[in-house]
């Protein structure tokens, strides 16, 4: 407690000063009246007690007391007395829900509109000494001030807050709230949550309010429809006619593409809405679908797409009324372009390499002799048949029984020789496990330098490989004229050499329209860890986890913004495109305890509560009562009108007429 | 204390609703003729009064000689008189009349001596304005209308507070000093610690009509003070210390009220009216109020 900086002793002098002079005031005020009267006929007439009569020094010492603990209360009131430390702050953690369903659409504005304006009412209602951290929640809480005291840098965060695309994540909020509480050294404040508060089914039961925790709920309203899903991926099913077909009848096809659409009723009611799907601008499908409340309805559609574009599902409403949150009822994939391996063989036996490149899906062949040779053609791929031209290619290639003058030494030529083994570490020689193949003549290779061996015989290697700076394979026997011509490996070998030159050629591709946040890929059981990457839309790795669940492994990556992330394993590319807003499922509704709303006087300061208004109050009903009891009297107010009809009616008013 | 004239002087528009007014007496009093009031006295009237029987030595010029000649008998026709009564104004200026705070009743009273003298005045009255204390002071006579309003003016102004109040003593000097019955107009607080009944009894005793106008302060009625007070009287310089309070107050009051209520019924007793004036009431509402009503002016 302090008094106007006083000392306790200091502050007992002036209340002692100020007592002194109340109490000659008092004894002034009480002392005898020296007054000159017409007569003393009445004045002796009075009966005064006799005991007031006797000479007393201090009259009514009730009043003189009540007086003095009046102006004492009064004296304590001014120097604005409270308990504990005047200069002790608390640090405030205000979370404003900027989760996408506040972009929900309210009476007025949307729904951030409204946490804004109570955000800022609760700042308004502070203390000015309290501190005040901005966090905006959504998925991640993202801290947008430290914890500050001016009230208009905070004013300008909240106002500058906007909608997100992710869903809430109010457990990990709270946390973060109460750790940065926890690390300041001042008082830990309130955490006041701002927004609607919806989060996941799952998370609800996970969440444990902080103590001093302080909910400003928006109401939203729940009526909406909206797309959690949307897929897209190659069909293992032929097409009718007519380009969409749910029946599964026939065997894969490259321009087949199966569409999956996932719709969610967030409401209280089932909802009829129809779904409408273009691609390219174009209508492929829809469909009327009734969603039932608060479930969801999956849907999977078949088209064809010779070529790449935009696949586009929208929802509308059948009634014609809109819902609350009309940001979830479109979303957008991009359907990928096929690719080819372009190829430049350069042989003077075309019709032997036909076998093996001509009219592949993924092959675009071009023969040329090598007369016409360029180092440098307009292909992926440059296949030297039994030919070493003057100036070496400048695109990846592949040797079949290089001449002399080659970039590969050959060491010797083998006949009658047979395959003894094949380096199943590379890729190139994924698969193939054929041996004792007898080749009529093979180069055997010198393997000095960055030359990988990819099979070899007794004699030494005869398929080599150098991946940089430029691809390069060389094969000492040519595929076609010994007796791997009939044998299995030839084509598979082809295989491996095709997808290890031009890996995007035969890459298969899925595309998944999904909401920001953390995404889950379910995955094979032997899929080595090695061969998974996870890239963002800048091609930069993201960090993933595998976790395996039930035996089932799966694999988390986090994505806080919009965007197209691609997860590759092995050969195989899901491209996820995640701009469908994440949307809670119900509103979290706190437990009773929980304070709520502001409170109408603002929020009280640090310490206690101010004592000087109660010691005023009391002050001044002591000063009151002192005048009811005993000052009042002392007032004795003369009216002339009373004076005049006192005396008539004391002698009474009747007219004195002449006798006659 | 002498109050300049100036001070006393009331406005024309008060004087003009004076005009109205006459000082009003009830007894029949004996006079020379020439005054307002009718008397049950016969004289040289013009109002036929009575017959009597002739006596002699009676004039024969009031003797009805039509009755002689029808009954043979003298009668003598008797005319009703309207004498000039003399009114007495006696203004208290004892000590006691300082008193009262702003509402000096000293003031008051010779405001109110000067309003009725120049009622007196208009109505061609003969006034006496006699000052008392502990005994009459030198007194003033004026008749003859309106213009000798001034003289009374400067005379009341000349008026100076001084000594007690003894009106056993004022009442002998009265009698002695003013044989000829009359209007008495006393405008006094009557606060003599003797007590004023026996007094003015006299006075009304040898056929005087008195009208008692008792001026008040408001302090004198209801003292407004509280706790402890060193009273020192006005007149004597007497000193009494005491406790007042509410209760004291009540007792004060109703004493005051007692004593007016007494006055009253002494005036009335005899034939006379009694006034009290707070002297917070305006004197012009004094003398067209309760002065009316009692009948001392009409």
């Amino acid at each position: 407690m302090e008094f106007l900086n006083l000392s306790i002793g200091e502050f007992l002098a002036v209340a002692g000063v100020i007592s002194a002079a109340v109490l000659a005031l008092y004894l002034m005020d009480r002392s005898k009246r020296r007054q000159v009267v017409a007569t003393m006929r009445f004045w002796t007439a009075g009966q005064t007690p006799e005991e007031m009569k006797r000479k007393r020094r201090i009259h009514q010492p009730w009043s003189l007391l009540l007086q003095l603990l009046s102006i004492l209360l009064l004296l304590a009131a001014i120097a604005e007395p409270f308990w504990g430390n005047r200069n002790a702050t608390r640090d405030h953690v205000l979370l404003l829900d900027t989760s996408a369903w506040m972009g929900a659409r309210a009476r007025q504005g949307n729904l951030l509109d409204q946490a804004k304006t109570a955000a800022l009412a609760y700042l308004a209602s502070l203390p000015a000494s309290d501190r005040v951290m901005l966090v905006r929640a959504d998925a991640l809480p993202t801290p947008v001030t430290q914890f500050e005291s001016n009230r208009s840098i905070v004013a300008a965060a909240i106002r500058q807050s906007q909608p997100s695309s992710s869903a809430l994540n109010l457990e990990q909020a709270m946390e973060f709230a109460q750790r940065s509480q926890s690390l300041q050294g001042h008082t830990a404040g309130e955490i006041v949550f701002a927004g609607a508060g919806r989060i996941a089914q799952e998370d609800a039961e996970l969440i444990v309010p902080p103590a001093n925790l302080r909910m400003l709920a928006i109401p939203s309203i729940g009526e909406n429809v909206g797309i959690r899903k949307l897929g897209l991926r190659r069909a293992a099913i032929s097409l009718s006619a007519s380009g969409t077909s749910n029946s599964a009848n026939g065997a894969a096809q490259g321009d087949a593409w199966e569409l999956f659409v996932a719709l969610h009723n967030d409401g209280t009611r089932p909802r009829e809405v129809s779904l409408e799907l273009q691609f390219a601008g174009s209508a492929i499908g829809g469909k009327t679908i009734t969603v039932p409340a608060s479930a969801e309805s999956r849907e999977t559609f078949l088209f064809h797409a010779k070529t790449g574009g935009l696949v586009e599902a929208r929802i509308r409403s059948t009634n014609g009324r809109a819902d609350a949150f009309p940001q979830d009822d479109r979303a957008s994939i991009d359907v990928p372009v096929s690719k080819h391996l372009r190829i430049a063989a350069y042989t003077n036996e075309p019709e032997l390499l036909r076998a093996l490149l001509g009219d592949k899906e993924h092959l675009d062949t071009a023969f040329a002799a090598t007369s016409a040779y360029v180092p440098k053609p307009d292909a992926d791929l440059v296949i030297l048949d039994r030919f070493t031209p003057a100036a070496a290619p400048q695109v990846p290639s592949l040797w079949i029984q290089p001449p002399a003058g080659s970039p590969f030494n050959i060491r010797s030529t083998a006949t009658k020789t047979k395959l003894q083994r094949w380096h199943e570490e590379s890729p190139l020689a994924e698969g193939l496990h054929t041996t004792d193949l007898q080749l009529a003549t093979a180069q055997i290779f010198s393997t000095a330098g960055d030359l990988q061996v990819i099979a070899e015989t007794a004699e030494g290697p005869v398929v080599v490989a150098r991946d940089a700076p430029l691809k390069t394979i060389a094969l000492g026997f040519h595929p076609l004229q010994s007796a791997m011509k009939y044998d299995l490996a030839t084509p598979l070998l082809m295989a491996n050499i095709f997808r290890w030159m031009g890996p995007e050629t035969f890459r298969r591709s899925d595309v998944q329209a999904g909401t920001v946040g953390t995404v889950t890929v379910p995955l094979e059981k032997d899929v080595k860890q090695e061969s998974i990457r996870v890239l963002d839309a800048n091609q930069r790795a993201l960090p993933f986890t595998l976790e395996n669940a039930a035996g089932n492994t799966q694999l988390r990556f986090f994505s806080g913004a919009p965007g197209n992330v691609r997860v590759r394993i092995g050969d195989r590319e899901t491209v996820y495109a995640l701009n469908l807003p994440a949307i809670g499922d119900l509103a979290w509704n706190p437990p009773a305890n929980v304070a709520r709303g502001i409170p109408r006087n603002g929020i009280a300061a640090a310490s206690s509560p101010a004592l000087w208004p109660w010691l005023a109050l009391l002050g001044a009903l002591g000063l009151l009562a002192d005048w009811f009891l005993y000052g009042r009297k002392r007032i004795v107010r003369v009216n002339a009108r009373t004076n005049l009809r006192a005396g008539e009616a004391a002698f009474g008013s009747k007219t004195w007429r002449k006798a006659s | 204390m002498a109050t300049p004239a100036s001070e006393l002087l009331m406005d024309a528009a008060l004087l003009h609703k004076l005009e109205r007014l006459a000082i009003h007496w009830q007894k029949s009093l004996p006079g020379l003729v020439g005054g307002h009031h009718t008397s049950r006295f016969a004289g040289a009237g013009q109002e036929f009064l009575d017959h009597r029987h002739f006596h002699q030595g009676d004039d024969l010029r009031a003797v009805n000689w039509r009755a002689y000649m029808r009954l043979d008998k003298m009668f003598l026709k008797m005319f009703q008189l309207e004498p000039r009564v003399p009114v007495r104004i006696l203004v208290d200026v004892s000590k006691s009349m300082t008193t009262g705070g702003a509402y000096s009743k000293f003031d008051y009273a010779r405001k109110l001596a000067a309003a009725l003298t120049y009622v007196g005045l208009v109505r061609l009255d003969s006034l006496t304005l006699q000052p008392f204390g502990d005994k009459l002071g030198d007194q003033l006579k004026i008749s003859g209308g309106r213009q000798r309003f001034q003289p009374a003016l400067n005379y009341l102004s000349s008026l100076m507070p001084r000594g007690s109040t003894s009106f056993f003593q004022i009442a002998r000097d009265f009698i002695s000093r003013y044989p000829q019955r009359g209007l008495v107009l006393i405008i006094s607080d009557f606060l003599d610690d003797a007590d004023a009944e026996k007094p003015l009894q006299y006075i009304s005793d040898f056929g005087h009509e008195m009208i008692l106008v008792q001026v008040w302060a408001p302090e004198d009625r209801r003292p407004p003070w509280d706790g402890e007070m060193d009273l020192e009287d006005a007149e004597t310089g007497n000193r009494v210390q005491l406790s007042f309070d509410e209760t004291a107050r009540a007792n004060y009051t109703q004493a005051f009220d007692d004593y007016a209520a007494h006055l009253r019924n002494v005036a009335l007793r005899n034939g006379g009216r009694y006034v009290g004036l707070p002297t917070d009431v305006p004197v012009e509402d004094a003398l067209f109020g309760p002065l009316v009503r009692a009948g001392a002016i009409e």
